[in-house]
């Protein structure tokens, strides 16, 4: 398959050229945390750059002594497994309803469903922001883990509606002539088929919830999770750059593995499915 | 809850009576909506409507002094340099975003889609930069881009080029922004747009070599239209996102310096959140969804028009 545009010998190396450059510039970022991470505390921000140096993992062990890393990362474990579990199971039974039990109005339903991914968070923090308060429910991963459930529970009725869509029909009729009750042909029958598609929802609702920053800051401040712990320690000269950048990186670990194993349902999930990955 | 409610009836025979399993479809059907259907009111009616009556409240972290105002809070910022502000703030960053990332995306992804087998893992590395936590990138941009001390400073110092106080200045500093948002999104789409060219028929590009269309023709007369609603679709996507971009703006500038980078969405957040006003907080987010409900109007029914059927 060549490129629509056509093109020549001269062509191809100007795009290998653009690419390279592209894919650099997209990447050295990351490679700057990463690499920092490993560095000795006073070659992190050494000018000239030290391009070449010898990995510790000091800065990993500062991370985890010098900065509560261990209980950041598990209030962000906490609240990224529950508002992926609550959305997914909402998510899965709204998803089948709506597709396989279809009857009219179920468009508009649908499209209530994905308005969700666009209202402007803040205007749901602040009257949340409020009620916590008021319900004493404020720096909890209940409160938080609820917040997510507002920003993912789109994508992930989205992808569920998908895949029951590109599931077989005439199973459920089969199944259904058989005696099976309708109940049971969702349980026995679809959701086993359906198990892919709530795989790939699910990680990409805990790799958003991993990475939310906006609600965590405002609602949590004790049991906050570790973007907004990061983003604390950042200026405190008590904690250096190179235990950061560790912190950091590890933050990344989700969204490396996500890029790795399930790039289409990251695709697909927040192109609202107009790229089937 | 839902599951036992039905799960007594699970094989009754379908034959029973005419029309019993169509009954028993939409029974099952409606609660299986249920849940989903309280937490979209809990989550998106409450809010909206406790947000409009905030805004029209003077209700502050103070709290004890606070009633009902009417329009006040409307017509005060309305009447307030600092919204118009904001408002340019918002119009000149998700503008010039967009812009860059679809005219960008589209050369990349172009560049990209004639590639043959690095494709899949090309794209995978380039999907990186979305898919990364945004405070921990965020962090590694403002180390990078300290004036004295960032790598890239010092790598442009090498070249002889300008070295910029990226984020000292009120210009710079909205450069920045954008320059940071366009290494964050392009990619998404990059994603977009090499779906788009997948799907293009080959037989219209040969046809069109043995019209003999050169590349500029061919551009405009085939790729272009194929490739339209996706277009139209990053930029939608994108202009909602960029109304509501929030991580950036707070890592690395939080609205300064002064309030050169305090868009709409900054500024709902310093007023309602920040500093605890929250009716004038209010006021301003109900303003901001005002544009973001416009916006998603116009994306959904693109959606469902042009891209879905």
């Amino acid at each position: 398959m060549s490129s629509p545009l056509g093109g020549g010998r001269r062509a191809t190396i100007g795009r290998t050229v653009a690419l390279t450059v592209f894919t650099v510039w997209s990447l050295f970022p990351i490679y700057w945390i990463v690499q920092m991470g490993f560095k000795k505390s006073i070659d992190t921000t050494a000018i000239p750059p030290k391009w070449l140096f010898a990995p510790t993992l000091d800065a990993y062990r500062d991370a985890f002594t010098k900065a509560p890393m261990r209980a950041l990362l598990l209030n962000s474990l906490q609240v990224a497994v529950l508002a992926t579990a609550v959305s997914l199971a909402v998510g899965l039974l709204a998803a089948y309803g709506l597709v396989r039990l279809r009857t009219g109005r179920a468009a508009n339903y649908e499209f209530w469903v994905l308005s969700t991914r666009m209202a402007p968070p803040v205007a749901v923090a602040l009257p949340f922001y409020l009620l916590f308060q008021k319900s004493q429910l404020l720096d909890t991963v209940w409160a938080l883990a609820l917040m997510h459930v507002v920003m993912v529970i789109g994508m992930v009725t989205w992808i569920m509606i998908e895949t029951f869509h590109g599931l077989p029909q005439s199973l459920t009729e089969a199944a259904l002539v058989d005696g099976c009750g309708q109940w049971t042909a969702f349980r026995r029958i679809m959701l086993p088929l359906a198990v892919p598609g709530l795989v790939g929802a699910g990680v990409l609702a805990f790799l958003l919830s991993w990475n939310e920053f906006f609600f965590a800051l405002i609602l949590t401040s004790g049991h906050t999770t570790a973007p907004v712990g990061l983003f604390n320690f950042v200026g405190f000269q008590s904690v250096d750059l190179g235990a950061l950048a560790a912190a950091a990186t590890i933050l990344l670990i989700p969204a490396f593995v996500i890029v790795l194993g399930f790039q289409k349902f990251l695709v697909r999930g927040l192109t609202m499915g107009a790229v089937k990955g | 809850m839902a599951v036992t409610a039905v799960k007594g009836r699970t094989w009754r025979r379908r034959a029973d009576a005419p029309g019993s399993a169509e009954r028993e479809a939409v029974r099952l059907r409606r609660l299986m909506l249920t849940p989903m259907t309280v937490l979209l009111l809990a989550l998106t009616v409450f809010p909206t409507l406790y947000s409009l009556w905030l805004s029209l409240t003077d209700r502050t972290a103070a709290g004890e002094n606070t009633g009902f105002v009417g329009l006040r809070n409307y017509t005060d910022l309305f009447g307030s340099a600092q919204l118009r502000h904001a408002f340019w703030l918002t119009l000149v960053f998700c503008v010039a975003a967009v812009v860059v990332e679809v005219v960008l995306g589209f050369a990349i992804a172009h560049l990209l889609h004639g590639l043959r087998r690095e494709h899949r893992v090309l794209r995978a590395l380039l999907i990186l930069p979305m898919a990364a936590t945004p405070v921990a990138v965020l962090f590694g941009w403002k180390v990078m881009l300290d004036p004295s001390q960032g790598v890239l400073n010092y790598l442009l110092g090498l070249i002889g080029a300008p070295q910029p106080d990226w984020l000292g200045t009120p210009t710079a500093a909205m450069g920045t922004m954008i320059m940071v948002d366009v290494w964050m999104w392009t990619p998404f789409v990059i994603v977009i747009l090499l779906g788009a060219l997948s799907s293009l028929p080959q037989e219209l590009v040969e046809a069109s070599h043995v019209d003999g269309a050169g590349w500029f023709g061919r551009l405009r007369h085939v790729v272009l239209p194929h490739v339209r609603p996706f277009l139209v679709l990053a930029v939608l996507f994108r202009g909602i996102d960029c109304l509501k971009a929030f991580d950036a703006f707070q890592v690395l500038t939080a609205g300064g310096p002064g309030d050169a980078t305090t868009t709409l969405n900054m500024l709902a957040y310093r007023t309602g959140l920040q500093f605890l006003g929250f009716g004038k907080g209010a006021a301003v987010s109900v303003l901001l969804l005002a544009v973001a409900l416009v916006f998603g109007k116009v994306a959904m029914r693109f959606i469902r028009r042009e891209v879905r059927a």
